[in-house]
């Protein structure tokens, strides 16, 4: 590793453990295949090259591990993982729609070193939540797993996909989350990219302006009604009120210090390798991960270029030092350049609400 | 290493920072370092002290005039402790001291 490449540490991997998922949500940016039996499969790369992954990764950095997929519950190996993980004291944080766990699975993850799970719920009612799931029956299985891992001392979260469809369950899901004592409430606007792409086309996606709406509402009263949860709103900094970006914590992606491993094995920038193959820069069983982050050349690219290189209106922005251009991997999506503009700061700077006091020049 | 101010050191705006007044405080920007440090409205006043060279003494007087109910030694700690992290991020310069 050249003396340069120590300063970016390999601090978390995105584990993509399986591409397939029991549910069929019609926002997904990763779109895996549906799994209908939702039986656990076992056919994807061998747990002990992730194993040796981990413990390589360990030399540059890694002590986090988010779990995702598809449905990384899907994977009846993940508890064995789950131990390994705890075992090298790595952090493990999950990404689920909650539907395959029951007692057993999370008393397990209960005694290792999980320290989140998340929770996909789109809306606060059966019908809104499986209109968009697509499945039959999702809603009341995921409630059932978010209430069993509310009873462990694992932090807990529900995650929201927002579009034009679900606006109005906002208030309604931080209300479940209150009475369920789930700790945290993150809104993820939906992004152009995999099957989200279809929503966008179908107009379906929430207007910068309507966004920044809701930021503020969010902020200025739901946070205060609701001050037992925590609730994020997942827009760029540079749109945030400057109370908000001073006083809360902020979701933001470290990009130059994560990547993702897909469930092929495929070494990916987050999970944007599953559909964007350019971005896919080799594969754990026959290359070094420890190689692969220091010199393949994407990432040296990032590393030299962001924020420095970002155009359009992120390029402009003040904020590009700490928001490094928002979501590099929706941007690629979108425009197949990793500096590009991000669509909801390009969108609010073209509709003339992008505030003037941010911009450089 | 840890700037230590003294009353008679004299401050400064650095030129090539740039100050971005919003409705509900306000940022300071380096565009060479990408620093980048929100202030309150407590924070803008001092900062914009420092808009003609100004000692730390003059600073921390004028600025207690307007918190009479807070003690003296612990308004001068805080504004040191502000005017240091501003130094360091080099949004002000530290200009000669008179006595040297």
């Amino acid at each position: 590793m050249t003396e340069k490449n120590q300063e970016y540490l390999l601090n978390t991997i995105y584990l993509y453990l399986t591409d397939s998922c029991n549910l069929r949500c019609s926002h997904c940016w990763i779109t895996p295949a549906y799994n209908r039996a939702a039986k656990n499969i076992n056919k994807k790369i061998d747990i002990n090259y992730l194993k040796k992954t981990i413990i390589d990764a360990k030399s540059i950095g890694l002590n986090c591990v988010k779990l995702t997929g598809g449905e990384p519950f899907l994977r009846k190996d993940i508890l064995d993982l789950i131990d390994f993980l705890s075992l090298n004291d790595i952090i493990v944080d999950i990404e689920t729609n909650g539907t395959l766990l029951n007692e057993e699975i999370v008393k397990k993850l209960n005694d290792s070193s999980v320290n989140q799970v998340s929770v996909s719920l789109d809306g606060a009612s059966e019908k809104l939540h499986e209109s968009i799931r697509k499945v039959a029956g999702c809603y009341q299985k995921t409630l059932n797993g978010l209430s069993l891992l509310t009873e462990t001392s694992i932090k807990t979260q529900i995650i929201m996909s927002l579009y034009s469809g679900n606006i109005s369950d906002i208030e309604r899901l931080a209300d479940i989350a209150a009475r369920m004592e789930v700790g945290s409430l993150k809104i993820n606007p939906i992004m152009p990219a995999g099957r989200g792409k279809d929503l966008f086309t179908n107009e379906k996606n929430l207007s910068i302006e309507e966004l920044i709406n809701i930021d503020r509402w969010i902020e200025e009263e739901l946070s205060l009604k609701y001050d037992e949860i925590d609730i994020y709103f997942d827009i760029p900094i540079g749109l945030k009120s400057l109370k908000s970006i001073t006083s809360s914590q902020l979701y933001e992606c470290n990009i130059l210090n994560i990547i993702g491993i897909l469930a092929n094995g495929n070494i990916s920038l987050c999970g944007i390798g599953q559909t964007e193959t350019d971005l896919v820069m080799g594969n754990i069983i026959s290359d070094d991960i420890c190689n692969v982050w220091s010199n393949h050349h994407i990432l040296k690219r990032l590393r030299k270029e962001l924020p420095k290189k970002l155009i359009g209106i992120c390029g402009q922005c003040i904020f590009k030092f700490r928001c490094l251009g928002a979501c590099r991997a929706s941007a690629y999506s979108l425009t197949g350049n990793l500096n590009s503009s991000f669509f909801l700061c390009d969108e609010a700077h073209k509709s003339g609400i992008f505030p003037e006091s941010r911009m450089i020049n | 290493m840890k700037i230590i101010l003294k009353n008679n050191d004299y401050l400064t705006q650095n030129p090539e920072s740039i100050f971005r007044k919003e409705e509900d405080g306000a940022f300071l920007f380096d565009p060479k370092s990408g620093n980048l440090k929100y202030i309150n409205c407590m924070g803008v006043n001092i900062y914009q002290l420092c808009i003609d060279s100004r000692s730390v003494i003059d600073i921390t007087s004028l600025v207690a005039e307007n918190y009479r109910d807070i003690p003296e030694k612990q308004i001068e700690e805080d504004i040191k402790n502000f005017l240091q992290d501003l130094i360091e991020m080099k949004f002000l310069k530290k200009e000669r001291n008179i006595d040297d």
